[in-house]
């Protein structure tokens, strides 16, 4: 474990960690290691001990007697089930006697009951258990769920800075991307917002569905010679949208087309797949 | 920390209580209760709150027991932490207002001393708050400062970045650093002693 693993875990003991760290960390520890069970443990331990620097200080004296009194009110005591006969005695001023058989039959009785008592409760807690596991469980979905839908917020946030950094440019150009010919009256298309200044291509393409599984889609920079340098690898999402971020290499020098192709998962070196989008460039 | 006897004491105790015994909630009560009601105190201000805290603290002890599990931290670190939630929730609350009073280290380790507690208790915790002490002293005083206000008084960072006059951003790192420093000290202070009374022993 690293230090930084470490500290965390210390922070998160503290509620020192940010609402997203914590969330993150909470969903992690649903699977912890022995090793981070240990280091939560000690960084618990510290943070126990922390109150004694404090100038001591005392309740009331009666204090205990409610809390105790609580316990008993509730009938939450051990003692209430008791198992076992109850035990008569007499001694040898007294005058009353229990036949033996009632006393064997009230032993018995008693027995019969306080087991099936027990039985019960038992049962009652076991109940308890699983709906206390199965409300962890839930718990631990949910947080899981949140955490992805955070970093789904994290990750348009970027994308939205992206394209606002590009918009801004002092020196901007936009290329459209459009389908060849042949397949004109689809909506699938494209934009490039291009910095020229900072030499990035903010592209964003729309209506591009998914590729067929085992492809991707890639981008290629064309050059006036005809020649096609590959460039990022990406897929769309299952509304056929896409973002991003690519640095234009200085040393092609003027680009002539930008191209959008399918190729085997993980790219290609050269085109192999068919043209999905197509624009000029300059 | 190191397992010593305060903490099987303790341990045996959890598993009474886990059994439906009182005289085990009794046994953590008279060792703990100070220091929990002291915590309370120091939080919500006001005695008749921090004693219902008290009570509720040791009194979801005695119901959730089931849920204590000896491998994963020791009573003791689970009534602090759950003394301290329980009183910021209670301080949330009712919506008052937070007032940080001023820790007295120097009187704290005095008093530690005539707490009029059983010997081997007072052994144990006079020891321990000793090293607390001193370690939260020699913290540089911005992180001690922030760490107490945030833990000792249950202010948000927000609300020490305020009281402080400082950005949120250097209240986090007084509290991270002051913490780590903290816990970095007290580990070291814990391994010292092991190693002194292993040598000892030999």
């Amino acid at each position: 474990m690293t230090n930084d693993e470490r500290d965390n875990l210390l922070l998160y003991a503290a509620g020192a960690l940010s609402d997203a760290e914590a969330v993150e960390l909470r969903s992690r520890l649903a699977a912890a290691s022995p090793e981070e069970i240990g280091v939560l443990a000690e960084a618990e331990a510290v943070l126990a001990h922390l109150p004694l620097a404090l100038p001591e200080e005392s309740p009331s004296v009666g204090a205990k007697s409610r809390l105790m009194g609580k316990l008993t009110a509730h009938g939450q005591t051990s003692s209430s089930m008791r198992i076992g006969p109850a035990v008569t005695s007499t001694g040898s001023t007294s005058s009353t006697r229990v036949p033996l058989w009632m006393a064997l039959a009230a032993s018995v009785l008693i027995f019969a009951v306080s087991l099936v008592m027990v039985m019960n409760a038992h049962r009652g807690k076991e109940d308890l258990r699983q709906q206390a596991r199965a409300a962890d469980e839930e718990r631990a979905t949910l947080q899981t769920a949140l955490v992805t839908k955070e970093l789904t917020l994290q990750n348009m946030q970027t994308k939205l800075a992206l394209m606002t950094d590009s918009i801004s440019a002092e020196k901007l150009q936009l290329v459209g991307l459009a389908m060849p010919e042949a397949n004109a009256q689809r909506k699938t298309r494209g934009r490039i917002l291009w910095d020229k200044d900072k030499n990035q291509w903010f592209i964003a393409v729309f209506d591009l569905a998914p590729p067929a599984a085992g492809r991707e889609y890639e981008l290629w920079f064309i050059t006036p010679d005809q020649k096609k340098h590959p460039s990022k690898v990406f897929n769309t999402n299952a509304a056929g949208d896409a973002m991003m971020m690519v640095e234009v290499p200085k040393e092609l020098g003027p680009i002539a087309l930008a191209a959008i192709t399918d190729e085997p998962a993980g790219g290609s070196p050269v085109p192999t797949g068919s043209i999905h989008l197509v624009g000029k460039v300059e | 920390m190191a397992v010593n006897e305060a903490n099987l004491d303790d341990i045996t105790a959890m598993a009474a209580v886990a059994r439906g015994e009182p005289e085990g909630l009794s046994r953590l009560y008279d060792r703990y209760h100070r220091l929990v009601f002291t915590l309370c105190l120091r939080i919500l201000k006001d005695r008749g709150e921090a004693e219902d805290v008290l009570i509720e603290v040791f009194q979801e002890l005695w119901e959730r027991s089931a849920r204590f599990d000896a491998t994963r931290g020791s009573p003791l670190s689970y009534l602090s932490t759950l003394a301290r939630s329980r009183a910021i929730d209670r301080l949330r609350s009712r919506g008052g207002k937070i007032r940080a009073a001023s820790l007295d280290i120097e009187h704290a380790g005095q008093q530690a001393q005539s707490t009029g507690a059983t010997p081997g208790e007072s052994a144990d915790l006079g020891e321990q708050c000793q090293r607390v002490t001193a370690a939260l002293r020699a913290l540089d005083p911005e992180y001690r400062q922030a760490v107490e206000l945030s833990f000792y008084d249950g202010l948000s960072h927000s609300e020490i970045a305020a009281k402080l006059d400082k950005p949120l951003g250097t209240v986090k790192t007084y509290i991270r650093q002051g913490l780590i420093r903290l816990r970095d000290r007290l580990q070291s202070r814990t391994a010292d002693a092991v190693s002194g009374a292993n040598s000892s022993d030999e």
